[in-house]
């Protein structure tokens, strides 16, 4: 089943990416390595029959969001003695016991809400498509849109306060 | 067809690797990629759900998670930018003058 055959790479490519990009010392190697997990990620939506979304995903994400970072790391000129290294071994593990136990909630989570899953949908042709999510979006959804589109306003403006040049 | 429970233990192994590097990170940018991380794992747990049961209002909800991520970030790096100009240091666990 070539699906299955996709969705196991992409997921593992993701996987083992998200996991670099946590471990690595050098920020810009971090950034890189998630950069290839957005694009498995994005590659995932497409078996999903989510093809605006991995679009957005890779313009979003892989282009605009995480060009920002570098674009930062870079301002920041880290050199090697600033690179945060892990903390101290005793909050490593503390870390390592609360993501074990998040970890067993969320697996009893998904095995208790098994049932729940037994009636799926029938797909639509054109389901995932633009022209189906910006037919919902410019309807039913347009307050949403339009608040989002504030919110980008109003980040913009406080990113411009917060880090523009300072007058004085 | 992929099974909707392959796609939410997916979605959590992405979520715990994020967890697991904001609590064991100091370094302030790598912390914040953790964010971005447990974002988009959220993000593949909904398109699942839209792909499982056929509605489009989940993939609508990761559209908005999108948006909203570049406005967190917008605002979270020129955070960033700023604390950074003031105490020249990226490392969290420098950052405690709100600690009493």
């Amino acid at each position: 089943m070539p699906e299955q055959f996709l969705f196991y790479l992409f997921a593992a490519v993701s996987v083992f990416s998200a996991f670099s990009a946590v471990t690595r010392k050098n920020p810009v190697i971090s950034v890189v390595w998630l950069v290839v997990c957005m694009c498995s990620l994005a590659a995932i939506f497409v078996l999903l029959n989510a093809f605006f979304l991995a679009a957005v995903q890779v313009i979003v994400y892989a282009g605009a969001v995480l060009m920002l970072f570098v674009f930062v790391i870079m301002m920041l000129n880290l050199r090697t003695g600033i690179i945060g290294q892990l903390r101290n071994m005793g909050i490593k593990f503390l870390g390592l016991i609360i993501t074990a136990i998040i970890l067993r909630q969320i697996y009893s989570a998904i095995k208790g809400a098994k049932a729940l899953f037994e009636i799926p949908g029938q797909l639509e042709p054109g389901f995932g498509e633009a022209r189906a999510v910006g037919e919902l979006l410019f309807t039913e959804y347009v307050y949403p849109l339009e608040l989002i589109a504030v919110l980008l306003l109003v980040a913009i403006v406080g990113a411009l306060v917060l880090a523009g040049k300072e007058t004085s | 067809m992929i099974e909707l429970e392959q796609l939410l233990i997916l979605s959590a192994i992405l979520f715990i690797i994020g967890v697991a590097g904001f609590i064991t990170r100091r370094n302030v940018i790598i912390m914040f990629m953790s964010v971005e991380l447990m974002l988009n794992a959220a993000n593949v747990a909904l398109v699942g759900f839209a792909y499982h049961f056929a509605r489009m209002e989940a993939q609508l909800i990761a559209l908005f998670v999108m948006a909203l991520a570049a406005a967190e970030v917008a605002v979270g790096l020129a955070i960033i930018v700023t604390v950074f100009r003031n105490k020249k240091t990226v490392n969290v666990d420098d950052l405690n003058i709100l600690k009493w």
